[in-house]
């Protein structure tokens, strides 16, 4: 009889381990084949988005750089507000310095829409002359905040690391304030 | 005097076609009033009817987008991603069709058309003359009804947490069963 428990107990204890195994071997095969938005080694972070002209940009091709990534929908108000205040920042800042990427993430929009989106600002004067790109829906998951707003501003800092995120209209002030503090 | 006349005909008849032709092509575009809400300012996470006067010869879907927004002309301004898709039916000649509203924090409501006509979709997120601003309630009792949306979130986005429960449920499994022999 106790030799009987004895072997039950073994028995289950292997089966727990096994699980155990299994779970933690899921977890593993789940982070490899999230390719799309990862951590670099030195822990910048980087994903993958298509411009508007149809090219794959990475944010690591604008590492040096302090990088705003703006997610926004056309849809969207306060995200049209935003434009304009991305516009100022844009003119302040030499290149070598700052990029913006603004990242479609309504995934019903389509290129040619947001082509004409930054037409009819041209119409109006303002030129909004950065990276415009669409999200395949990855980079939305990866990054977007609690409560699922857009507008929704990261900055990046010169190795890709997340050095600011808030999902709300940012005026010129606020960004610049936060370009500053990296550039010092 | 023949050879006139029989120009004369032909770019009338030439003229003719293309006129009915832009004809034909100006009606497949829909025709449509502005959105009615109803009620005027629904409540966070109510249900709110709309209804829209949409004619044309050839409409065969209407949609209304409905995007949701927070603290409108404050600079924590956003609206949230994710949109109301209400599908409308004809109602004797007027759209109408109900959706609920999805968030407990929102402000705010645009929206607008979305009409496929003759196969063709035209989507006036852009037209003013669709886009439609109504105001949101926070609702009768003054709760923001967080309790409820916050909970099923938290349910859904702490992954781990249930593998907790089942290594302290097996540790009490293995514990119970040593003490039974």
């Amino acid at each position: 009889m106790e030799v009987k428990n004895i072997k039950s107990l073994k028995t289950l204890t292997s089966i727990v381990l096994l699980l155990l195994l299994l779970s933690l071997l899921s977890g593993c095969i789940e982070l490899s084949t999230d390719d799309n938005n990862v951590n670099d080694s030195d822990g910048g972070e980087d994903f993958t988005f298509t411009v508007i002209n149809g090219t794959v940009k990475r944010l690591s091709d604008y590492l040096g750089r302090i990088v705003i990534m703006d997610m926004w929908a056309i849809s969207c108000e306060p995200c049209q507000y935003q434009m304009l205040e991305l516009e100022k920042v844009y003119e302040n800042y030499s290149r070598g310095d700052l990029e913006i990427i603004s990242i479609n993430v309504a995934i019903y929009e389509t290129s040619q829409q947001i082509i004409d989106f930054i037409e009819v600002f041209k119409e109006f004067g303002y030129e909004l002359s950065w990276v415009f790109g669409n999200d395949d829906g990855s980079i939305w998951e990866e990054y977007q905040m609690p409560r699922g707003g857009i507008p929704t501003i990261y900055i990046f800092d010169k190795n890709g690391n997340i050095y600011y995120s808030e999902e709300s209209y940012h005026p010129y002030s606020t960004l610049v304030e936060k370009i500053d503090e990296l550039l010092e | 005097m023949r050879e006139i006349l029989k120009n004369a005909l032909v770019i009338t008849l030439v003229t003719g076609l293309c006129l009915s032709f832009v004809g034909i092509t100006a009606a497949e575009e829909p025709i449509f009033d502005y959105i009615v809400v109803s009620p005027e300012e629904p409540t966070r996470e109510s249900e709110v009817s709309f209804s829209v006067d949409v004619t044309g010869d050839y409409i065969e879907e209407v949609y209304i987008k409905v995007q949701e927004c927070v603290d409108p002309g404050t600079p924590d301004y956003f609206c949230h991603q994710g949109l109301l898709n209400v599908s409308l039916s004809n109602v004797s000649g007027n759209w109408e069709g109900t959706g609920t509203l999805q968030y407990d924090d929102s402000d705010e409501g645009h929206c607008w058309l979305v009409i496929k006509s003759d196969g063709t979709w035209y989507d006036y997120k852009n037209d003013n003359s669709t886009w439609t601003d109504f105001i949101i309630a926070e609702g009768d009792d003054g709760s923001d009804g967080a309790d409820g949306g916050d909970s099923t979130d938290d349910t859904g986005g702490t992954p781990g947490f249930e593998l907790i429960l089942v290594l302290i449920s097996i540790v009490v499994a293995l514990s119970i069963y040593k003490r039974k022999r």
